[in-house]
């Protein structure tokens, strides 16, 4: 039979009970849009926990330290044989040590971290005035150049901006697994140059090019971070790194642990949505079969006019599933458009709160595509019953008694 | 009305007068109905040739109406065979008889049934449609039709929206649209003034004369007992009469 046709006289039969129809459909997008608001929001939670935990390439880097012991040393050497197995795209390295900054005869305690911008941007530190270090093979370069975190520039008692290019003084203390000596080194005090600050007011710390504290004694590396060619071969080079005597950390440990919490927060979230969909669902299924009982001479003509059993379930079906599209997809656009209301909303009272605007709603385009052909499967299960209902409509006894 | 050039002149196969068309073969029908077995037909047989008009008369309740829809398909026998030009519908499952009904079959009832959300043009061109017809075709075809029985100008209007004559026209217009080999009325006239009534029956008639269809109107008035060429009077589920050609 002619689709069109059918389509045709679905909507028709929609239109004519336009109050039911509408209300009928309002529930389905009640239900799609809580859905959608609802699980958007638990992915947008978990972008933010993930992102705040991963920075920038997190997934394909493995943390590489020597643990707690005294006999694996983390050198040049072991840098360069890490650097050379093959799915090792780079190794940054990062030497900490203490320091004191001294200011006015005033001095506090800091942790300074010698290493590259590189492992900086590996590490998801951002500057957020001034630029980074000079990387240069002048080593003899006067003053050295710094990095401070907000924290310092409160003890300097200067603005972050207004920090950068103050000369400060820095009494440095590397520790003895670094200098491999016997009770590590107090670096006489050194003039350092601000030349950028990271917004962290936790506790005092300072970046500064790994090449100065290696010019201060330093020989060994506290960390290492390896940049693998993809996800797929952090396993294979953790084992090999592992088999060297290195401890490994990998950001992904954690991300699983997040993505199976937020997977079973998404779960609760849904079936709140969930619960919405099926009073849907059930109103759905009232108004077909309604429908039904209102249209069953007309069913009754439809099969002494010839039409098979196979057709009238036909059109019952396109009739229900209807109500699955356009509930789907204006459900969506409306959860959609509910989340960026919200998000809107309260990026406006957090950015005038001093905080950063953030997304707190997440769409999954394949979350979006599932739960549009959920809808849709939905529609045609709650019509499955009444277009079988039809189907079986005794022509005959409907055109004498009805 | 129903001209010459009628699109019914489309009739696709050769109509010869002594062509048997519906055979009944001693068929019987029981319902039960509570706990009483009611016989509505008993062992009728009766023949119709490709071009009778064939009345059946009755008191109500004596069984026409079963005869007609068991003829039609709409119905299966208890007992018996019905054979439609070599076919035992009878036999067949309910789509196949749906769909051997839909191609060679138009039926009229008492009270002509609409799609509501349709309008007369559309209500029309169904039985087009549900045989596989794109709509647009259907539709065209449909129009054609109401206009061979000069009642397009209603083709826009909801089928309820007319009177019991035109809504009966327009039921005819919806059997005859698909151009079938027989056409079934079960008491067309019952509701309508003897006016309306008898340009009805003229329909009928000039169908059956100028366009060589098959005629099978059931009724239980007396008046038109004469208007067949052939006539079967039913009482109590058995054929009391059965008079061929005057």
């Amino acid at each position: 039979m002619d689709k069109v046709f059918v389509l045709k006289l679905a909507f028709r039969n929609l239109i004519n009970n336009r109050m039911r129809t509408i209300l009928t459909l309002m529930g389905v997008i009640i239900g799609i849009s809580a859905i959608v608001v609802l699980v958007s929001f638990a992915f947008g939670l978990e972008r933010l926990v993930t992102s705040e935990v991963t920075g920038g390439n997190a997934l394909k880097l493995i943390d590489i330290g020597t643990g707690s012991s005294n006999v694996v040393k983390l050198n040049q050497d072991s840098i360069n044989s890490i650097d050379s197995l093959a799915e090792v795209e780079r190794v940054d390295s990062t030497i900490n040590a203490g320091a004191k900054i001294i200011s006015d005869n005033n001095s506090v305690d800091a942790t300074i971290y010698g290493t590259t911008a590189n492992y900086l941007d590996l590490s998801g530190i951002i500057i957020r005035w001034g630029e980074g270090f000079d990387e240069s093979e002048d080593r003899a370069k006067s003053p050295r150049e710094i990095i401070i975190n907000t924290s310092c520039a409160t003890f300097l008692g200067v603005d972050p901006e207004d920090t950068i290019g103050l000369e400060k003084d820095f009494v440095l203390t590397i520790p003895k697994e670094i200098t491999e000596t016997d009770s590590g080194k107090e670096v006489e005090k050194t003039s350092y140059k601000i030349v950028g600050v990271v917004k962290n007011d936790e506790s005092p710390i300072l970046y500064t090019f790994i090449d100065n504290l290696k010019l201060d004694g330093a020989i060994n590396y506290s960390q290492a971070k390896a940049t693998v060619v993809g996800r797929g071969s952090i396993e294979k080079v953790r084992k090999q790194v592992e088999n060297m005597g290195y401890k490994t950390e990998y950001v992904g440990d954690t991300i699983s642990q997040i993505e199976q919490i937020f997977a079973i927060f998404r779960i609760i979230l849904g079936s709140f949505g969930l619960i919405a969909l099926i009073v849907a669902a059930l109103g759905m299924f009232n108004t077909l079969t309604i429908s039904l009982m209102e249209r069953i001479r007309e069913v009754a003509l439809f099969k002494i006019l010839g039409m098979t059993k196979k057709d009238v379930r036909f059109i019952f079906l396109v009739e229900s599933s209807i109500f699955g599209v356009l509930g789907g997809l204006i459900g969506v656009i409306t959860g959609i458009l509910i989340g960026v209301i919200a998000n809107i909303t309260l990026n406006f009272y957090a950015v005038r709160s001093g905080g950063e605007p953030v997304a707190i709603f997440y769409y999954s385009p394949w979350f979006i595509i599932l739960i549009v052909i959920f809808a849709i499967l939905m529609s045609l299960l709650t019509g499955l019953y009444p277009s079988r209902r039809a189907t079986k409509v005794a022509a005959l006894d409907v055109m004498r008694y009805e | 009305m129903l001209g010459k050039t009628s699109i019914l002149a489309e009739k696709n196969q050769k109509i010869v007068s002594h062509d048997c068309i519906i055979e009944a073969k001693e068929l019987s029908k029981n319902f039960l109905v509570g706990e009483n077995n009611i016989h509505a037909l008993r062992d009728v047989s009766v023949k119709v040739n490709a071009t009778d008009f064939l009345v059946i008369y009755g008191p109500s309740g004596c069984g026409k109406s079963t005869l007609l829809n068991i003829m039609s398909g709409v119905d299966t026998p208890s007992k018996g065979d019905i054979i439609v030009r070599g076919t035992n519908i009878g036999k067949l499952d309910e789509d196949a008889r749906a769909q051997f009904r839909a191609k060679k079959m138009g039926i009229v009832h008492q009270n002509p049934s609409w799609i509501k959300s349709l309008n007369v043009y559309e209500n029309v061109a169904l039985p087009l449609i549900i045989n596989g017809t794109e709509h647009n075709v259907a539709y065209k075809r449909a129009i054609s039709m109401l206009k061979e029985l000069e009642i397009d100008n209603f083709a826009n209007q909801k089928p309820t929206q007319l009177s019991g004559g035109q809504q009966q026209k327009v039921a005819i217009a919806r059997a005859l649209v698909s151009n079938p080999w027989i056409v079934m009325a079960d008491e067309p006239t019952g509701n309508l003034d003897s006016t309306s009534a008898d340009e009805i029956m003229s329909v009928f008639h000039n169908l059956n004369k100028a366009f060589k269809r098959t005629i099978i109107v059931v009724t239980h008035n007396q008046s038109y007992w004469s208007v067949g060429t052939s006539r079967l009077e039913i009482k109590d589920g058995k054929i009391i009469k059965n008079i061929r050609n005057g």
